[in-house]
């Protein structure tokens, strides 16, 4: 009984997984979000650094233009799951059913994270075509271990999101808010060296930074070792699971209460 | 034991207007709803828009919180139950929404399976079956956004029945169907009873209620107004006939004129594409005929038909007589 829940609960994640990834790749914002903007900004970023004559920030730029690629599909689109479940009206119907709404979520959110790291990709060639930057990775293991505990956090944030998404269609501001503030706090558009002490703390409650440092250094190959910013990105996720389980229940309650559920 | 009963059920929607100077609203949905449905019955709930239909259905299936009161389904009480509750119910929605339009038939029924952690071995069965009973077989792996309303209904239908629940709910299933996927869908209404579900059905349409329901409730602001078999309802009015006249541009005065009318009962106006239809009720045996008729000098009437009164007429005399009180 216990290996049948087990495997249905699999099935949940992947059958979501599924749902969304396919919804993701027939959506008109597609080719825009992970493609055409991560390569301008890519070329934006990269080129600022070159003109400004220091193109040994070339590498940078370019893992932290691939970062905010991530984090922006990430944010945006984990952002509007629920709210497109809503406008679907297909929002009350799943959370009529036995399985709670973070199962459904959790596989979603997984395929958002795992789709949003075309932008990486995106933002390496585009440096390689247009800037002509040596950009073999160094430490591909470094590298791939960094992707995956990127993608992992991401996709933990991306349940606490819908979970507060659950309440009002309007958390959809959330996704424009948070976008610069984490740029600059990640340390994705300049190095986190320029900014004041005291946004330290602020820096290292997000995935962000701890992936911009593993990336970067991995493709570079600096030497440093990875392991407290693969510890930050472990913690960071499980701390994210923590606050979306604690959240889920008060959430449904009070979108109950509201009856909000179906309104778009 | 009744499988669905509420007791005093209550639920209030609070609605704010502006910005600076914000306004809240308070509307009583649910104003003490008692209800009592057996298991096996088909139990209909009539209502105009507003009369909370919907609230009812939402908060039976666990999906919205009453404000006050007391509803159960299965004897479970519908707050604190819900994991109990969901796997054995259905819920089904009128309207095109409610279904992954980018997935096929098929995938929407598997996910939804899925969801209410079905074997593969038995949902795929199951699956099979329900595409059968609904007529959906040979568009089944057709992407949904390319289905007609009809056929989205009838996806609907299958969706709600796929864990084969014990307790159906259906809101106005038919609503903005053509007639005959409306009968479609009415025929899997009756297969159901036939099989023993208890369906909650809500509906605008009186003759829907008339041909499926064994009782039937009329809700008007919130409030049951009468509960009751549809031929008990329909004696309501054994004593009226109804004037239908059909006519072009009669002025709202005018009907508030005939309203007022000593014998008339009841005014029903329904607008048809360019015209309009007035339903007059009065006792049987009053000749209202050429009266009415003076009533409407100069206004083209089209034609005049005197009948029985139907289930309809029943809700018509009810609800307005509610609204008139109010």
């Amino acid at each position: 009984m216990a290996t049948q829940s087990r495997w249905s609960i699999f099935r949940i994640f992947w059958n979501s997984f599924l749902l969304q990834a396919k919804d993701q790749v027939l959506q008109e914002s597609f080719i825009t979000t992970l493609l055409i903007q991560p390569a301008i900004f890519t070329l934006l970023s990269v080129g600022t650094y070159l003109f400004g004559r220091k193109p040994e920030f070339g590498l940078y730029a370019i893992a932290g233009t691939g970062l905010i690629g991530l984090w922006n599909n990430n944010v945006f689109t984990a952002g509007q799951i629920i709210n497109r479940e809503r406008r679907m009206g297909t929002l009350t119907l799943i959370l009529a059913t036995p399985t709670p709404l973070p199962f459904i979520l959790l596989g979603k959110s997984f395929a958002i994270a795992l789709i949003s790291l075309i932008t990486i990709g995106v933002t390496f060639v585009t440096g390689m075509i247009a800037f002509q930057l040596p950009l073999g990775i160094k430490d591909p293991l470094t590298f791939l271990i960094g992707l995956l505990l990127m993608v992992i956090a991401l996709t933990c944030l991306g349940l606490v999101l819908g979970c507060l998404f659950v309440l009002s269609r309007n958390a959809g501001e959330f996704d424009t808010l948070a976008n610069y503030p984490v740029y600059i706090l990640s340390g994705l558009t300049f190095p986190l060296t320029l900014l004041p002490l005291w946004t330290r703390p602020l820096s290292a409650i997000l995935p962000t930074t701890w992936g911009n440092i593993v990336l970067s250094q991995a493709a570079a190959q600096l030497g440093q070792s990875m392991l407290p910013s693969y510890l930050w990105l472990i913690s960071l996720s499980l701390v994210y699971l923590g606050v979306a389980g604690l959240l889920y229940k008060r959430v449904e309650f009070l979108a109950l209460r509201a009856g909000t559920l179906e309104q778009w | 034991m009744a499988i669905i009963c509420t007791e005093n059920l209550k639920r209030v929607y609070e609605t704010t207007t502006g910005i600076i100077h914000r306004k809240s609203k308070v509307i009583a949905a649910l104003d003490g709803v008692d209800l009592s449905i057996q298991a096996g019955e088909l139990f209909g709930m009539l209502g105009p828009n507003g009369a909370g239909k919907t609230t009812i259905t939402r908060i039976l299936s666990t999906v919205l919180l009453p404000t006050a009161g007391i509803a159960r389904v299965f004897g479970l009480d519908v707050v604190k139950a819900t994991k109990e509750i969901r796997p054995r119910i259905g819920l089904v929605f009128g309207g095109e929404r409610g279904l992954y339009w980018r997935l096929s038939g098929r995938d929407n029924l598997q996910y939804f399976a899925d969801l209410y952690r079905m074997p593969p071995a038995i949902s795929k069965r199951r699956i099979a079956e329900l595409l059968e009973t609904v007529g959906l077989t040979d568009r089944a792996n057709e992407r949904v956004e390319g289905y007609s309303r009809g056929m989205k209904q009838r996806l609907h239908i299958a969706r709600g029945l796929i864990h084969d629940p014990e307790v159906l709910f259906l809101d106005e299933p038919t609503m903005g169907l053509d007639p005959l996927a409306a009968r479609q869908v009415r025929q899997v209404i009756l297969d159901l009873k036939a099989r023993g579900k208890t369906i909650f059905l809500t509906s605008h349409y009186m003759f829907e209620i008339d041909a499926l329901c064994d009782r039937v409730a009329v809700l008007n602001k919130g409030k049951v107004i009468i509960l009751d078999t549809p031929s008990a309802l329909k004696r309501v009015v054994a004593d009226l006939e109804v004037v239908e006249i059909e006519c072009f541009g009669v002025p709202d005065e005018l009907v508030a004129k005939i309203r007022s009318h000593r014998a008339v009962q009841a005014v029903h106006v329904e607008r048809l594409d360019q015209s309009q239809l007035l339903q007059i009720q009065a006792p049987s045996g009053t000749e209202l005929v050429q009266e009415l008729l003076g009533m409407l000098e100069g206004v083209q009437v089209r034609k005049v038909v005197t009948r029985q009164p139907t289930l309809e007429d029943a809700y018509i005399k009810l609800v307005g007589i509610e609204s008139r009180e109010a």
